[in-house]
């Protein structure tokens, strides 16, 4: 009892995920700024690090304003919603050697299920939203997550094909030095999709700013827009630890193993998309739909093969 | 009894809710890739554009009716607002007007030093351009760098004025103050370092692949289009026009420095892009070759015209007849000869010309402006239509459109 409320509110429930948001948006700023060649925040506690944690209580106390003629009950469960869905990952993810809260033989299975939903839950907002760029941004959302889900679902298949096994667990036992260079055409893959999944730069098509006001996300304003943003870096950390799980060896280290090296590997990933994100302006919708269809879904297939040869020639005579 | 629909505005009539599967998008005023305060009704088959209208007006502040009512120096600061990304061109546009109606000659020094300001006044132009359509493309890192660097520019040109964006600096008749000390030293820190950050910007965006997509065969403006929309300027050379007032009818010391004209017959989007760049480029080689020609003139900064410019302020300040003229010039203005006149200066942006009329009172009689952006966002009617939403953006940000001059 006490070890499931342990994990559900403290680790790797709801204070890690907001420890984790805070700190990550922190971080997102301050190497962002280094890439742009400015300060980025400075003022607030040491190095600007208060800055987030006073942003996000500043959005938790504003008033969140619920549109004309939008079902208010569509519009505010939305945002609760996809929040949760974003959570569930963390309890398959094993973050340590035997610290795991579900150790299921599905592990897999559910992680790429529970990361597929979220952009149908994103839609929901922006097609209960009222609002013309809302619409367009959650009609984007739909297009792009259903042509880079099956790249990434694809992809996040091949240590499965592997090792023989969707158990997370039992995925992290087995890999090693060898297993990472045959999967690293699936990481590259993963990565890829990962960037149109999280609609990062140059996927942030979605979200766009510049085209459709932000899309989904117009509307959204106080706690509501909170919840939004809580779940948008709840599912960086779902997807980064999938990724680091699946192919990097999770909690794995060079001299001992520690989820201190879970964590600088997720750092990693996400430090590569931020430099993705400062170095790529943004492509359209209709380019990211031929390049998912005409390169990403084949490539995927091609790499499914390639590691099926691999484990016929190296791991079925052991 | 009056029809009262007979009286509203156009687009007050259009009627938002249909059952054909069009959408009407209001896109703007307030939007982030506006540019200030257009407005443009996009009728979409889904993301497609089948229609668009722009409406302007939004920041319309009757300059040219102002101008009636306000003796010529006066109306020079209101010129500042027009093109606010690179007032000293408008500036100097009027002032030249004026001059013309008045046949003053400058001091070789003033010309020195306006050709500096317009210049300056270019690359800032330019560099907001890059930068602003880099963010509307989504390349935030590219808006910051040329932010950098159009920041430098404005602290000389505040070090010069005391103004960063509204600089008034050119008055008629000439320049009100000589460069101070530092400024040649900052301006020739600034050029040294101008082709490195301008290969920078090329490095970030040329060789990537994504900006190509974005920019090769989007927009694409024909010659005939450009001229029969009137396009002015960068718009016009990217589509085959070698069309430079600067070369063509050379104003203050244009024909004795040398710069190239770049031009290209592709008319999309990367063309545009193109020769802005090389714009900023061709600047630079201008104000290298000013720098010299500077220190050859001698410390004389307005025109010698009694019946229309007020003497120096020492003049002012020690002689009878330099004081009653400094009075009435400022209380009055100055009145000159009855006559119409039109002058076209290249700004940044295009052709930006100025009409007045005098009928001899101390206010024109009738003064119109000729603004590039103004026909600039008119081609979007016919540029737009068979485009996504996407390079509508990216459209709107080549074109290089400012509002406080649409709308004057």
């Amino acid at each position: 009892m006490i070890d499931t409320l342990f994990s559900a509110f403290v680790f790797p429930g709801l204070l890690y995920v907001l420890v984790w948001t805070v700190g990550l948006f922190w971080f997102f700023r301050k190497f962002m700024a280094a890439l742009h060649k400015r300060v980025g925040p400075s003022f607030n506690g040491k190095a600007g690090s208060y800055q987030t944690l006073f942003d996000l209580s500043k959005l938790l106390t504003k008033e969140s304003i619920t549109p004309d003629g939008v079902n208010p009950y569509l519009f505010s469960i939305m945002p609760l919603l996809a929040v949760i869905i974003a959570m569930l990952p963390a309890a398959f993810i094993p973050w340590m050697d035997g610290l795991v809260v579900v150790d299921s033989d599905y592990g897999l299975l559910a992680l790429v299920i529970l990361i597929g939903i979220e952009p149908f839950l994103l839609f929901l907002t922006g097609f209960g939203s009222n609002n013309k760029y809302s619409f367009l941004g959650g009609v984007r959302i739909l297009t792009q997550s259903i042509s880079m889900e099956t790249a990434f679902f694809l992809s996040a298949l091949s240590p499965a094909l592997l090792f023989g096994t969707m158990n997370l667990t039992q995925i992290v036992e087995q890999s090693s030095w060898f297993s990472f260079l045959i999967l690293f055409p699936g990481l590259a893959m993963y990565f890829v999709a990962l960037l149109g999944l999280l609609e990062q730069p140059p996927f942030n098509i979605p979200d766009a700013e510049q085209e459709i006001v932000y899309g989904f996300y117009t509307e959204y304003s106080g706690t509501n827009y909170f919840l939004l943003k809580l779940a948008e870096f709840a599912e960086f950390m779902a997807v980064f630890a999938g990724a680091t799980a699946l192919f990097l060896g999770a909690y794995k280290g060079i001299f001992f193993d520690s989820y201190f090296f879970f964590f600088m590997k997720m750092l990693g990933i996400a430090m590569l998309m931020m430099t993705i994100r400062a170095a790529t302006p943004r492509i359209t919708l209709a380019q990211m739909l031929s390049f998912s269809w005409k390169y990403m879904v084949p490539l995927a297939l091609l790499n499914l093969a390639w590691v099926l040869f691999a484990k016929s020639l190296w791991f079925m005579g052991a | 009894m009056q029809d009262t629909n007979r009286l509203r505005p156009f687009f007050e009539n259009i009627a938002f809710d249909r059952d054909d599967n069009e959408v009407i998008l209001n896109f703007g005023p307030q939007h982030p890739s506006a540019h200030g305060q257009l407005r443009l009704m996009l009728h979409l088959q889904q993301e497609q554009i089948v229609k668009a209208h722009p409406d302007v007006g939004y920041l319309h502040r009757g300059m040219e009716k102002m101008a009636e009512n306000m003796i010529y120096n006066e109306f020079l600061p209101t010129t500042d607002r027009m093109d606010y990304i690179a007032s000293s061109s408008n500036n100097y546009g009027f002032a030249l007007a004026v001059e013309k109606l008045l046949d003053l000659e400058v001091p070789r020094r003033a010309k020195v030093i306006r050709m500096m300001l317009l210049e300056t006044n270019r690359l800032m132009s330019h560099l907001f351009w890059l930068a602003t359509t880099a963010l509307d493309i989504g390349a935030m890192t590219v808006f910051l760098y040329a932010f950098r660097e159009r920041e430098y520019l404005m602290d000389l040109i505040e070090d010069y004025c005391g103004a960063r964006l509204t600089h008034a600096a050119i008055r008629i008749g000439g320049v009100p103050l000589d460069l101070q000390d530092t400024f040649i030293a900052d301006l020739k820190k600034f050029l040294e370092k101008l082709p490195a950050n301008i290969k920078d910007y090329e490095d970030l965006l040329d060789t990537n692949r994504i900006w190509l997509m974005r920019m090769e065969n989007v927009g694409v403006i024909s010659t005939d289009m450009a001229l029969s929309w009137g396009c002015t300027g960068p718009m016009l050379r990217a589509s085959g026009v070698e069309w430079d007032i600067r070369k063509e009818e050379p104003y203050e010391l244009y024909d004795e420095v040398d710069f190239d004209i770049p031009v290209s017959d592709k008319g999309d989007n990367y063309a545009r892009y193109k020769v802005y760049m090389e714009e900023m480029r061709q600047s630079a080689r201008i104000l290298d070759q000013l720098i010299p020609m500077y220190y050859e003139t001698t410390p004389e900064l307005m025109a010698h015209a009694p019946k229309y410019i007020s003497g120096s302020k020492l003049d002012i300040m020690t002689q009878n007849y330099s004081l009653m003229q400094h009075f009435v010039l400022v209380t009055q203005g100055m009145r000159p000869p009855v006559g119409e006149v039109y002058v076209a200066t290249e700004s940044p942006k295009g052709e930006l010309g100025f009409y007045i009329n005098s009928q001899g009172g101390p206010y024109p009689y009738k003064l119109k402006l000729r603004a590039p952006s103004f026909w600039h966002t008119g081609i979007l009617t016919d540029l737009l239509p068979g485009h996504y939403i996407p390079d509508v953006v990216s459209i709107i940000g080549t074109t290089n459109i400012v509002f406080g001059e649409v709308d004057r």
